[in-house]
C-alpha cells in the first residue's frame, strides 16, 4: 500500500520526532519591521561552530528539515558555514529571509548552490512607500526586487509571504501581479502576533475584519486558496508543538516550537538531545505541558464553537495574550469568524458540520 | 563490451536528502521541489547506492538481509527497476566509467 507524506508526518508525531527545526540564527536584522515578534536579549549568540554542534544533536534526534531564520539569517557572520553544514549533513534546508542581502548577485549565486528546498521571502507591499514604511528602512523594497530578479533568473524556488496589515491590505492584488513578474507565488498571513516577550503592540496593525472576509472569499473564488474547516471534534492534536517541531533561539535555548517560549533546555548544555526530547533524561515539564495542551485544545477549546474549525489557534499566543493556553483568545476567534463568514459567502451556506464539507483546494494550509 | 544493467554503478545526487520513517522513507529533491515517499525496498536501495556498488552487488546485500530470500534473478530485476526510477527522478546518477 502506498502512503503519503502526511502519513509519514503522523508517524513522526506518534514517535515524537522533532522532524522540523527552526533555528533563529541571530536577532540582528537589517530591517526594523514594526510588527516583528523577536525580543532580543543582551546574551551571547551562538557562533557557527556552536550552531553546527546543535544541528548535529538535532539530527541525532531525528530532525530532517532545518529552517534558518532570525532576525535576518544572512546577517549572521557564519551564515554560509551553517547553511553549508546543513547541506553537508544531508539535511533539507529552508531559509526565511527578507531577501535584501541577496541583491548582491554573487551572494544569490552562492545561495543557489546550496539547493535550498524552499526560500520564503517577505514582501510587505506592492510599492516602495508601503514596503519601506513597514520595514522601517528606505530602499529595502528596491533591493528586494533586485534580489528577486537574481533568484528568479538563477532558478531558485521562492515563496513570497505577506503578513496582511492595515497598511498593505489595499495592495494585495498588486503584490500578486508583482510576484507573477518573477514567476513566484504569494502566501498571505492573516495573523499578526504579539512579540515573544508578550508585547501586544503589533496587534494594532492587524487588517480590518470586513476586508479579510472579502479578501479570503475572493481568493477562494479565484482558486488561489482553499478554505476548509478543520475537523476539530475528531482531531488528536492541534499542532506539532513539542513533538514534530522544535525551535532554538540565538542563545541556544530550545523551545517546543517557534511560538512557545517555554524553554525545554539549552542545546549547548546537553550532549544527548534525543534523550531530553524522548524523556530518557528524565521528565521535562515544558514538553509534558505543551504536548498535553496540544492534544486537548481541539476538543476542549475549538470544537464547541462554529468558528472553531476555521480558527488559526496557537496555544502559545493564547498564553501570551490571556495567561491561559486554552483560552479562545481574540485574534484566534476573529480569524475563525472571518474564515467562517468567507466560507458562507462562497458556499452560500454554513458548513453542515465542522470538517465534513470541503471547499476548493484540499491542501489548504490555513 | 556493452555494459549491462547489473554492472552499472550509481551514486546519489549530492543535492538530495532522505530519511527513514519506520519502514518507509522520505526523499527530497530540492531542485525539483519534489518530495517522494519511498517504500522499504526503494529506501534500502537508495541507502546502498554509494558510487561503488553495482546493482548486482546491491541485490546481493539485500538478499543477505532478507529472512526469506527471493530468487536472486528476481531481486536483481527489482533492484534495477528501483534504480531506474530513482535515476528518472534525478535522485541518483551514473558513475562515469574511468
Amino acid at each position: 500500500m502506498s502512503i503519503d507524506v502526511t502519513t509519514l508526518v503522523n508517524r513522526a508525531y506518534e514517535q515524537s520526532r522533532p522532524i522540523t527545526a527552526q533555528l533563529e540564527l541571530t536577532y540582528k536584522c537589517n530591517l526594523l519591521c514594526s510588527f516583528c515578534y523577536n525580543a532580543p536579549k543582551p546574551r551571547h549568540e551562538l557562533t557557527g561552530e556552536e550552531w553546527l554542534s546543535a544541528i548535529s544533536k538535532l539530527q541525532a534526534a531525528g530532525t530532517f528539515t532545518m529552517i534558518l531564520t532570525g532576525g535576518e539569517p544572512f546577517v549572521h557572520r557564519d551564515f554560509w558555514q551553517i547553511a553549508e553544514g546543513v547541506r553537508e549533513r544531508g539535511l533539507v534546508l529552508k531559509v526565511y529571509t527578507n531577501g535584501v542581502l541577496l541583491a548582491d548577485r554573487a551572494k544569490a549565486e552562492r545561495y543557489a548552490d546550496l539547493a535550498a528546498f524552499d526560500t520564503e521571502v517577505s514582501i510587505h507591499g506592492a510599492c516602495a512607500s508601503t514596503h519601506d514604511r513597514l520595514t522601517g528602512i528606505k530602499g529595502s523594497f528596491d533591493r528586494l526586487l533586485v534580489a528577486l530578479g537574481h533568484l528568479s533568473e538563477i532558478g531558485v524556488k521562492v515563496t513570497l509571504k505577506t503578513p496582511i496589515t492595515r497598511l498593505n491590505q489595499a495592495e494585495l492584488l498588486d503584490i500578486d501581479k508583482l510576484a507573477d513578474r518573477f514567476g513566484y507565488k504569494v502566501t498571505y498571513d492573516t495573523n499578526i502576533n504579539p512579540t515573544d516577550d508578550g508585547d501586544l503592540g503589533p496587534l494594532s496593525l492587524a487588517a480590518e475584519k470586513e476586508f479579510l472576509i472579502a479578501f479570503l472569499a475572493e481568493q477562494v473564488r479565484l482558486g488561489r486558496r482553499g478554505l476548509n474547516p478543520r475537523p476539530v471534534a475528531d482531531m488528536k492534536h492541534n499542532c506539532g508543538t513539542g513533538r514534530t517541531s522544535v525551535a532554538i533561539d540565538p542563545y541556544g535555548d530550545v523551545f517546543p516550537c517557534i511560538a512557545w517560549r517555554r524553554a525545554v533546555c539549552n542545546i549547548l548544555e546537553v550532549d544527548d538531545f534525543d534523550a531530553v526530547w524522548q524523556g530518557r533524561a528524565g521528565p521535562n515539564a515544558t514538553l509534558d505541558f505543551v504536548r498535553k495542551v496540544a492534544d486537548e485544545v481541539p476538543r476542549s477549546t475549538l470544537a464547541p464553537f462554529a468558528e472553531g474549525g476555521f480558527a488559526s489557534f496557537c496555544p502559545a499566543v493564547a498564553e501570551k495574550e490571556t495567561g491561559d493556553p486554552y483560552a479562545f483568545y481574540g485574534a484566534a476567534r476573529v480569524s475563525g469568524l472571518v474564515k467562517l463568514e468567507a466560507y458562507r459567502r462562497v458556499s452560500g451556506a454554513a458548513p453542515a458540520a465542522a470538517g465534513t464539507e470541503r471547499l476548493a483546494k484540499s491542501d489548504d494550509p490555513a | 563490451m556493452v555494459e549491462t544493467g547489473t554492472e552499472r554503478i550509481y551514486r546519489r545526487n549530492r543535492d538530495i536528502s532522505f530519511q527513514a520513517y519506520g519502514e518507509e522513507g522520505l526523499l527530497v529533491i530540492p531542485r525539483q521541489a519534489l518530495q517522494v515517499v519511498l517504500n522499504g525496498t526503494s529506501l534500502r536501495v537508495l541507502q546502498l547506492v554509494d558510487g561503488k556498488r553495482s546493482s548486482a552487488e546491491i541485490a546481493g546485500v539485500l538478499s543477505s538481509e532478507y529472512e526469506q530470500v527471493p530468487p536472486l534473478s528476481g531481486l536483481v530485476a527489482d533492484v534495477n527497476s528501483v534504480l531506474i526510477e530513482l535515476f528518472d527522478l534525478g535522485a541518483i546518477e551514473l558513475v562515469p566509467k574511468t
